[in-house]
């Protein structure tokens, strides 16, 4: 005898509804799974249905084996949703301290000094700038002679030297890695050389017998005063922001002429005048110019032909600035609570 | 260099504050150190004048006085033998110290009432001066403090000058700049004095026999000076700039000094033998006793000024003890000279002695400025000593030196500065410099004397930019080209270090290459190490031949902060000697010391030891892309029999070992401490760049085996066995455990190992591993006596 399908409909309607209703009730897994047994199991309610296939006519058939996989999803996907959520409950349940510390990761620490080196090498890099490095030991030739340096010179006494035997010395500056470079290759140049240097400088908090240098080179055809100026402008803004300004003022190096001090406006009180910048509202950085003739004669460059630009600067002061370092000794403490801090 | 604002005036207009001035300089190249009110520390030092004068009842030495000082009249005694009614004198007042320290006391001197003091001269701290009192200008007013008296308002600029402009060693020369800035004229001053008629060429003779080094010697004469305190208008100009006053005629050779920037030397003419002057060089060894009684021992590059018998002074730098000024000298035999910078420079530094003088000769002063600083001194000796000038100069000056031509392209200008100056401009800067100049766009620059700097077209350019202002020059940032820029290999071998070891915990450092003798000793594996001739200290006499010292020195500075727990690296140059030459290369260090995991509420301590740091060197030479390595045994001075070394090809990579007890115990470290060292070269020839290998698809099997072997089998040995009978698809070997006890014997051990099998092909079967594995134990077993544990 055909079962009226209508029927069966409404009884799967009232199923469905006291699914529900059970379903909401549910206080424990336990629950739920009793719950999946009586509709979902092998002997459970919707495998009931199944059975009355046989006896709804053939045209009802599909109609039903329809609804009846529609139901046993839908019952599926509650009882999920379900056990999701009692985990979830239980696992609020339990007494979890989270304010106990975390477990602290093992990690290392830059020293600021070299970070501020690499950020000089990316910021120079991206405009164009090669790196190139010399030796700490150098020749009276290359740290003096050719940067028109001479024996007999005033100028030597700028810079107090650490001398090695054989005439051998330590390098006073990076201003040797110009030289060196310029003898290897031809125009156009656009270089910086960072790395250590030796002056006979009593350490105290802002003097220390070794330090960090970059020096700038830049040789081509048409290569200008002003071009000095932007390219150190260019370079000051991407390390201190879009508001610092620099100032050029006439000064004397032996290799370059006209030669330049640069100052940055003081980072601390913007230009204002404050205790750092000693009132004067600018911080002294190192010294540039336009590459001496004499310079460009013992490498071989015609001085008619090609100018070019050169720079140094002090890495320890740019670092100090940057970070509001008071004392240059932190940097070679090496302290590992100075360490923790970068 | 000190100038005083108001000095400077005298010689051009300005319409500048002091700070603009200071300002100003600073633009110009002449950086100015420091500002400052011109002070005298005169507390308590009242002007008084002297109203009656009794000598003293008890003591005829003695004078008592009434002094007025305005306010009252002071009772004082007084035992200076210059004292006399209607002196202005400074009185200081009871409670007043003086510098020398003394507090001035309401006392008695001999049974009379003194209520004060009048001072002298170096009693005031102005001058050596004390054989009387200090008289003041009669036009002073009395009752004011004699602060007040003395010209204030005045300001000390200290300018750093730089060695190439000698001619601001001199307050014209820096007048000069400022007139060129302010376009307003530079006033010398005038020469205006008498000669008496004596002539000088009947007084002394002048011979030079190395002209070389004394291109010009030129003197005069000044007769029947009184050596006395100078007037307070010259005692007060050069103790403003910190010159301190010695008597009327060194004190005007100093003033002329510094306002012409020519170096003066005044002899007593009384001890000058035989009449005669010859500047000559020294004999080799020849000694020589300076007027600050120093001996010097000279070469024979050394000149010398000599009168017929001996040396008088040693030219350019300093003046014999022999011929000095004093308070008998009667007549003055006045130098003005120029010497060769390059000598000058080398006698100042071989005897050690670097003067005024020598300062500015060594720099280079005007050559034709000689007679105008002689002639200026010798009126203004004659205006304070009551001197007589004879008539004429002594003028050596075999082979005058004539203002340079230099060539200046007005396109080269533009070129240089990258902005153009107008050719007027051009002409009118360097018109107010002192150059003269011609022509039109292409200028013939005739450059004066007074500035040795200038000798070529860009030293030109520099004097243009200069005036023109650094401030006025855009800032042009058309050479910027952005591009990305290749990295050596030495570069990104440093970075990838770096990154790798900052990953594992080690923190980076930067130490000295610097250290000592001792430091470098240990650690130099008994070669000499590279010493510095001149160091500051011994503690910074030697280039490091390692970096693990500078290390250990970074630890001991942290266990003494109580940061005992430390993983530390450093990458920098190390140096060897080789012969002549010193060898630097870049090496990589780290140390590991104290617990590497620190106790926590959910993790106890362990101390770190060498497996860790075996275990970072591993992984390191891993990421550096090192290929077919190997461990290998290790000696070295300073690490213990547990060290390592890494290499490659037979070729010392570098090693890892604890660092001997000894060697800590010199740096005080009294933890165990763990060190590794590489050549940074040798690691960068590692493949940085590497290929991707598959990852498998198909199941693991893993096998964990326990054997037991005597406890000295090294556990390498059995791994290399494991590792050759594993066949194909052994790609993984761990030990997971130790194990000593009874249980499996004495003398013996446990290794527990943990073996993966995999192919990337197919699925393996238990059958395969089983059989892998059974040919491994037997191997074990035939090689080592290995049991499996049972």
């Amino acid at each position: 005898m055909a079962e009226s399908f209508e029927i069966i409909l409404s009884e799967l309607g009232a199923l469905e509804g006291a699914f529900k209703s059970e379903s909401d009730e549910v206080k424990g897994p336990q629950a739920l799974e009793e719950i999946r047994i009586k509709y979902l199991g092998r002997k459970g309610s919707v495998a009931q249905y199944f059975k009355k296939m046989g006896s709804v006519s053939t045209a009802d058939k599909p109609k039903l084996g329809n609804t009846l996989n529609k139901l046993k999803d839908e019952f599926q996907t509650e009882i999920d949703r379900i056990q999701v959520s009692l985990q979830t409950k239980s696992e609020d349940n339990g007494f979890i301290d989270l304010t106990l510390p975390g477990t602290p990761p093992q990690v290392g620490y830059r020293n600021p000094l070299m970070l501020v080196m690499d950020e000089i090498k990316e910021i120079f890099s991206s405009m164009g700038f090669s790196t190139e490095t010399g030796p700490l030991v150098e020749t009276e030739f290359y740290n003096f002679e050719a940067l028109n340096v001479p024996a007999d010179h005033p100028s030597r006494d700028l810079q107090d030297t650490f001398y090695l035997e054989n005439d051998l010395l330590l390098r006073t500056h990076t201003s040797p890695v110009q030289i060196r470079t310029m003898q290897k290759q031809k125009p156009p140049v656009r270089i910086i050389a960072l790395g250590r240097c030796f002056r006979k400088d009593t350490p105290d908090a802002s003097h220390s017998p070794e330090f960090h240098q970059c020096e700038g080179l830049v040789v081509d055809k048409g290569i200008a005063f002003s071009h000095l100026k932007g390219t150190l402008l260019a370079f000051a803004r991407k390390l201190f922001g879009p508001n610092i300004q620099v100032r050029f003022r006439p000064s004397f190096f032996p290799f370059t002429e006209p030669s330049a001090e640069y100052d940055f406006s003081c980072i601390i009180c913007s230009g204002k005048g404050c205790r750092t910048c000693k009132k004067t509202g600018w911080l002294e950085i190192s010294g540039a110019g336009m590459v001496d003739p004499a310079v460009f004669g013992y490498v071989d460059y015609d001085a008619e032909i090609y100018t070019g630009f050169a720079w140094g600067m002090g890495i320890e002061r740019i670092a100090m600035m940057k970070y509001g370092i008071d004392d240059i000794r932190h940097f070679y403490e090496n302290d590992f609570r100075f360490l923790k801090q970068f | 260099m000190k100038v005083t604002y108001n000095w400077l005036k005298s010689y051009t207009d300005f319409d500048l504050t002091p700070e603009e001035l200071a300002d100003s300089l600073t633009m110009l190249g002449l950086e100015v150190e420091s500002l400052q009110p011109v002070s005298w520390d005169f507390d308590g030092i009242i002007i008084g004048k002297v109203t009656q004068k009794f000598v003293h009842e008890n003591e005829e030495r003695l004078s008592v006085c009434e002094v007025d000082i305005g306010s009252k009249t002071l009772n004082i005694v007084c035992g200076a033998p210059n004292v006399e009614v209607g002196q202005k004198v400074p009185v200081a007042i009871e409670g007043t110290r003086l510098p020398n320290g003394t507090v001035i006391k309401h006392t008695k001197i001999r049974g009379v009432d003194s209520q004060g003091m009048i001072c002298s001269e170096a009693e005031l701290g102005i001058s050596s001066r004390s054989d009387g009192i200090m008289v003041l200008d009669d036009k002073v007013e009395f009752g004011q403090k004699l602060r007040d008296a003395l010209e204030d308002g005045d300001s000390v600029i200290d300018i750093d000058v730089t060695p190439n402009r000698p001619d601001c060693f001199g307050i014209i020369g820096i007048a000069r700049d400022i007139s060129a800035l302010s376009r307003s004229t530079l006033k010398k001053p005038a020469l205006d004095f008498s000669e008496n008629g004596r002539s000088i060429s009947d007084l002394i003779k002048i011979n030079i026999l190395n002209p070389e080094k004394c291109p010009r010697y030129a003197a005069r004469f000044v007769g029947d000076v009184e050596v006395k305190p100078s007037p307070w208008w010259l005692v007060q100009k050069l103790e403003a700039i910190g010159i301190r006053s010695i008597n009327n005629i060194v004190d005007v050779t100093n003033y002329v000094m510094m306002e012409t920037g020519q170096p003066l030397h005044a002899f007593d003419y009384a001890l000058i033998r035989g009449q005669e002057i010859n500047v000559k060089t020294a004999a080799k060894g020849e000694k020589f006793t300076t007027l600050d009684d120093v001996t010097h021992t000279l070469n024979s590059e050394c000149l010398m000024i000599c009168d017929r018998e001996d040396a008088v002074a040693i030219g350019g730098v300093m003046g014999g003890l022999n011929s000095e000024v004093s308070d008998s000298t009667k007549n003055i035999l006045l130098e003005a000279a120029y010497f060769d910078p390059v000598n000058i420079r080398r006698t100042s530094k071989l005897i050690g002695c670097s003067t005024e003088a020598s300062r500015r000769f060594e720099r280079g002063v005007d050559p034709n400025g000689t007679l105008f600083a002689l002639d200026r001194a010798a009126q203004l000796i004659a205006e304070v000593s009551g001197g007589k000038i004879a008539t004429g100069c002594i003028d050596v000056y075999p082979t005058p030196i004539r203002p340079k031509m230099v060539e200046l392209r007005s396109e080269r200008v533009k070129h240089l500065l990258g902005v153009a100056v107008p050719s007027a401009e051009i002409k009118s800067i360097l018109g107010r410099l002192g150059f003269k100049v011609s022509g039109e766009e292409i200028f013939q620059v005739e450059v004066p004397t007074f500035r040795p700097d200038v000798t070529r077209e860009v030293d030109l350019i520099e004097e243009v930019a200069r005036l023109f202002g650094y401030d006025n020059i855009p800032a042009d940032t058309t050479a910027l080209i952005e591009q990305a820029v290749s990295k050596s290999t030495h570069e990104q071998c440093t970075t990838k270090i770096t990154s790798t070891l900052i990953s594992f915990g080690f923190s980076e450092t930067v130490t000295y290459n610097l250290i000592s003798r001792k430091e470098a000793e240990v650690f130099s594996s008994n070669r000499p190490t590279a010493q510095v001739i001149n160091p500051l200290s011994e503690d910074l006499s030697n280039l490091r031949p390692s970096l693990i010292p500078g290390l250990l020195k970074t630890v001991q500075w942290n266990i003494n902060r109580q940061n005992s727990n430390l993983k530390l690296f450093e990458i920098g140059s190390v140096f060897r000697k080789t012969g002549k030459n010193i060898e630097e290369r870049t090496s990589i260090a780290g140390i590991l010391t104290g617990y590497s995991v620190e106790n926590a509420w959910n993790i106890k301590a362990r101390n770190s030891d060498i497996y860790d740091l075996k275990g970072y060197v591993q992984e390191l030479l891993a990421r550096m892309g090192i290929l077919n390595w190997y461990f290998d045994t290790h000696t070295s001075d300073f690490t213990n029999k547990q060290s390592i070394s890494v290499k490659k090809n037979n070729d010392l990579l570098g090693f890892l070992g604890e660092v001997k007890t000894v060697v800590l115990e010199q740096f005080g470290i009294e933890q165990p401490l763990f060190a590794f060292n590489f050549d940074l070269e040798k690691l960068a020839t590692g493949q940085l760049q590497r290929a991707f290998s598959p990852v498998p698809k198909f199941p693991p099997i893993k096998r964990d085996v326990a054997i037991v072997v005597d406890e000295k089998m090294p556990a390498q040995s059995l791994l290399d066995e494991i590792k050759e009978k594993g066949g194909e698809f052994l790609k993984n070997t761990k030990v997971f455990d130790i194990f000593q006890g009874e249980s499996i014997g004495a003398e013996k051990k446990s290794l527990a190992f943990n073996l993966t099998f995999y192919s990337l092909e197919r699925t393996l079967t238990e059958e395969e591993v089983e059989s892998q594995m059974k040919q491994i134990l037997e191997a074990l077993e035939a090689k080592f006596s290995a049991k499996l544990r049972s």
